[in-house]
Parts: structure tokens; sequence; C-alpha cells
């Protein structure tokens, strides 16, 4: 009868910490993306705005706009329609 | 050398026939992209669901998304749905006004049926109609 392999995780964070700097440099690339797609208006404001926020855990970054309108520009409005940019590059990282 | 054309179906008028079943609801597709499969097509689709107040946008929102997930078990002629997911939502986002609106969004993946009047399959052009023995 086999015996059985018993394993001790003495550092449950390693994976993430070690894919941080990848997870990190691909949030960039996102934002840079996502930055471009955006629609440039009189002040350039929106697509100035995209910022990266480092999450509580290590390897989450979170891609955030705020700009009050931002919201309206991506999902559209019952009077006006979305010109999403965060979304298409998103699923573009999808594949 | 050319490629084969496959002609996709038009997924977003699918999806449309099915959420349009519930009123309030709008929906379009903001993006496609090839799957690494050639003639697999993913789009990506938003929905919208409008009402007076929130419970009952939130109920419409729940309706669509019931739908979606169905969407690989409705019939569809023209094509075929391999995949879904949601990807966001549905969430609270009212309009500027205030109206009441849940938005969410998915990943529908989908392609031609074989052999059919929308578009081939390469497979099926290269060893004849799949599921087929006319010997």
């Amino acid at each position: 009868m086999a015996s059985l392999s018993r394993y001790k995780i003495t550092h449950p964070q390693a994976p993430r910490l070690a894919a941080d700097p990848l997870i990190a440099e691909l949030a960039s690339r996102i934002r840079d993306q996502v930055a471009a797609r955006t629609p440039h208006g009189a002040t350039g404001q929106l697509a100035a705005g995209w910022q990266i926020t480092k999450g509580r855990a290590p390897a989450l970054y979170i891609i955030h706009n705020p700009t009050p309108y931002a919201a309206y520009v991506e999902y559209g409005t019952a009077n006006m329609p979305a010109e999403p940019s965060l979304g298409p590059v998103v699923a573009g990282y999808r594949r | 050398m050319t490629a084969p054309v496959i002609t996709q179906p038009d997924l977003e008028a699918f999806v449309w026939q099915q959420v349009s079943q519930v009123a309030g609801v709008t929906s379009f597709s903001y993006a496609a992209s090839m799957d690494h499969l050639p003639w697999v097509v993913a789009h990506s689709i938003q929905v919208d669901a409008r009402a007076k107040t929130k419970q009952a946008a939130s109920d419409r929102a729940e309706q669509v998304r019931q739908i979606m997930w169905g969407l690989p078990q409705v019939p569809w002629a023209n094509g075929v749905i391999a995949y879904v997911q949601a990807v966001e939502g549905p969430f609270w986002l009212p309009d500027p006004d205030g109206g009441p609106r849940y938005t969410a969004r998915y990943e529908v993946r989908c392609h031609p049926v074989p052999s059919s009047s929308t578009g081939r399959m390469p497979l099926a052009d290269a060893a004849g109609p799949i599921g087929r023995n006319d010997s």
C-alpha cells in the first residue's frame, strides 16, 4: 500500500508574490490601451483619468477612472449610446 | 492559396430576439473577436434592464440573466451557441436622470451551423458533412 505524502504550505502568498510583477505590468498595459481607446473630448479628462490602484492582496490591481461621467460613456445612457473603451480591451485579454 | 471565408451568424440579432421578450430591455454587441478556433467568434454583449422602480429593473435583469444562460438550449437555425459567461453584473447603474437601470455584460461564443446557408465550417469542407453518411 502506497504511503500518503504530506505537504505543509509554508508561504501561502508565494504564488501571488511571484505573479505580482507580471500582473502589474499587465495592468499597466491594459490601462494604456484603454486610455488610447477612450474618446477624447474638449478637455481629454476622461482619457487621462485612467488609474491603477494596488489591491489589498498581491497580484491584485484595480483599473478605474474617477471621472464622474466615466460609467455613462462606457455603458451608455437612455439618451446616449455607449462608447466602451474598457470592455473591448478586457474582452480581448480574455482570449 | 486562399483562406476559407466563414460567414458568421448574426448573434446580436439572435440575442435581441430573445431578450426583447422582456419589456424595458436593450442589448447590443460592443466587441467581437475570433477564438482560437477560426470558426468560433466571441461576442461581448451588454444588456440593460430598465423599469420604473429599482426592484422592477432588478427583476428584469434577473429574467435577462436566465435567458442568456439558457441561450445554448434555444433552437437557432443560423448558428450554435457554444459558451455563455457573465463577465460583469448585473449591477446597479441608474441613468443620469435617476432612471432605474441594471446593466450586465456577457461573453457569448458562437459558430455557424455546419454546411448551413450562412456559413460553412472548414472541417465540413474537408471531410464532408459532419454526422452524415450517404453511403
